[in-house]
């Protein structure tokens, strides 16, 4: 499946979010606001399929590849299986080297090069990263080169860090890439940092200045952390959707590069510390609070319901759930939309969102006077 | 004149009233241990929507002034301000 092109449905000019359709080469069409596939929802796919159950919804399927800290290389175990499993079920394969910050510091424009060279070989949309001080100028320059490199089946996604460097330059980049590419992509990290909000910030902006009915870009968010403790523990999907984002893919974990501490402190957790997400209340939450504030555990209340021919363990089996959900408070958001209610009032209504939108969503008018 | 709630502000406003009805005003502590499944953000954005709307009014404590106390309307006159303002 290729994606044909993705045109603006509607934009509410209050809270500057936006409807994207995306026309696929088989005549589907999809919304945007879609988690894809990610690597641990690959990874319980595969063992709900021993039990023949069904796969997640999705038409996207990504794969962090990490870096291996022992062998001081990209491990790429699993890519090849993975992309197999994204066209057996007919989806979007997108490939993704999960870099830390470091390595998007060291990051040249020769790496970019070669990572383009290597992915043209293995996959139909390539990933192109570009350096943090990078220019409007020199990226239509290397792009340029990239794009040589393609057949004509395949897509280049410019993939660029929300903590990108280049302040000046980082709203000419989005501009010309939500413009002129099918898709792309962007390295998220907690909204925490001011760079991070401002571009993220410039992002909404231009995302949210295309008229109805004009080609963009799907942007994809990569490596957002799942739960942003800092933000009152709402979804990183949802968080990264008022900022423009169309596609999610939640930061991918390593364990083999793990030492035991860490090892020790991710899966030694307890069922009761299990973040679940909570649909009344749009956030991750636990037992003990749900327990303090809606009388009972329903983490625990799942657990006890889980049936073995889920084929998941418990940890993976709130993980599943809490896709689901979080999905389908995505879709909400396009409800919502699309019945053209008052979108700032309706998202006011959950706790999650309300403080969100209170707390950290940008004031997109003022930014946009400046561009 | 007090103004209509979020129904989340609303849920967790009937928590502390159901707890703190009969006091004269409370302080941030006390809201605190009530709402627990919230951070400490939640519960500013509660308060704050509360006296955006109205509904509460805010002052100093005496032993402490660095400590505010948080004074609800009851839910009665808050309605009353509404019915009266739609009017």
């Amino acid at each position: 499946m290729e994606i044909k092109d993705t045109k603006i449905e509607l934009i509410d000019t209050d809270s500057r979010l936006v409807l994207k359709k995306t026309t696929t080469s088989d005549g589907k069409e999809i919304y945007n606001r879609k988690l894809a596939v990610c690597n641990s929802i690959y990874s319980c796919e595969r063992q709900r399929l021993v039990y023949g159950k069904t796969m997640f919804n999705s038409v996207f399927q990504t794969h962090h590849i990490g870096w291996d800290n022992k062998e001081e290389e990209w491990d790429y175990k699993g890519l090849k299986k993975a992309q197999e499993h994204a066209k057996l079920n007919d989806r979007i394969f997108v490939p993704y080297k999960q870099r830390s910050e470091k390595q998007w510091e060291n990051l040249r424009w020769k790496e970019s090069g070669n990572e383009a060279e290597e992915f043209q070989k293995k996959t139909e949309v390539v990933p192109f990263p570009i350096p943090l001080n990078a220019s409007l100028e020199e990226l239509k320059v290397k792009k340029k080169k990239a794009l040589e490199l393609l057949e004509p089946n395949q897509e280049l996604m410019v993939v660029i860090s929300s903590k990108h460097l280049n302040l000046k330059e980082f709203p000419y980049i989005i501009k010309e890439e939500l413009k002129n590419s099918k898709f792309f992509g962007i390295c998220c990290y907690g909204i925490s940092d001011v760079i991070e909000r401002r571009n993220l910030s410039y992002l909404n902006s231009i995302n949210s200045s295309f008229k109805v009915g004009q080609k963009i870009a799907l942007i994809f968010c990569f490596d957002y952390f799942r739960i942003l403790k800092s933000h009152s523990s709402v979804a990183g999907c949802f968080a990264f959707s008022c900022f423009g984002g169309d596609i999610f893919s939640e930061r991918a974990y390593f364990p083999r590069g793990w030492d035991k501490k860490t090892f020790e402190k991710v899966f030694g957790k307890k069922p009761a510390q299990y973040p679940l997400y909570d649909t009344k209340e749009k956030k991750f939450t636990t037992s003990f609070p749900q327990k303090e504030w809606y009388g009972f555990d329903f983490t625990k209340s799942f657990m006890d319901r889980i049936s073995v021919s889920e084929g998941l363990t418990g940890y993976n089996s709130i993980k599943w759930i809490n896709h689901h959900l979080q999905q389908t408070d995505l879709n909400l958001i396009n409800e919502i939309l699309i019945s053209k209610k008052n979108v700032i009032e309706s998202l006011k209504n959950y706790t999650g969102w309300s403080v969100f939108w209170d707390t950290t969503k940008p004031n997109s008018p003022e930014i946009q006077k400046t561009l | 004149m007090a103004k209509a709630i979020p129904k989340w502000v609303q849920e967790r406003l009937s928590k502390i009233l159901k707890k703190y009805n009969d006091k004269e005003g409370i302080t941030y502590d006390m809201i605190e241990k009530v709402l627990s499944i919230d951070d400490k953000n939640t519960i500013n954005a509660f308060l704050n929507e509360l006296k955006k709307a109205e509904w509460i009014e805010v002052k100093s404590s005496d032993e402490d002034l660095r400590k505010k106390i948080y004074i609800f309307k009851m839910p009665n006159e808050v309605m009353m301000e509404i019915k009266k303002d739609g009017n």
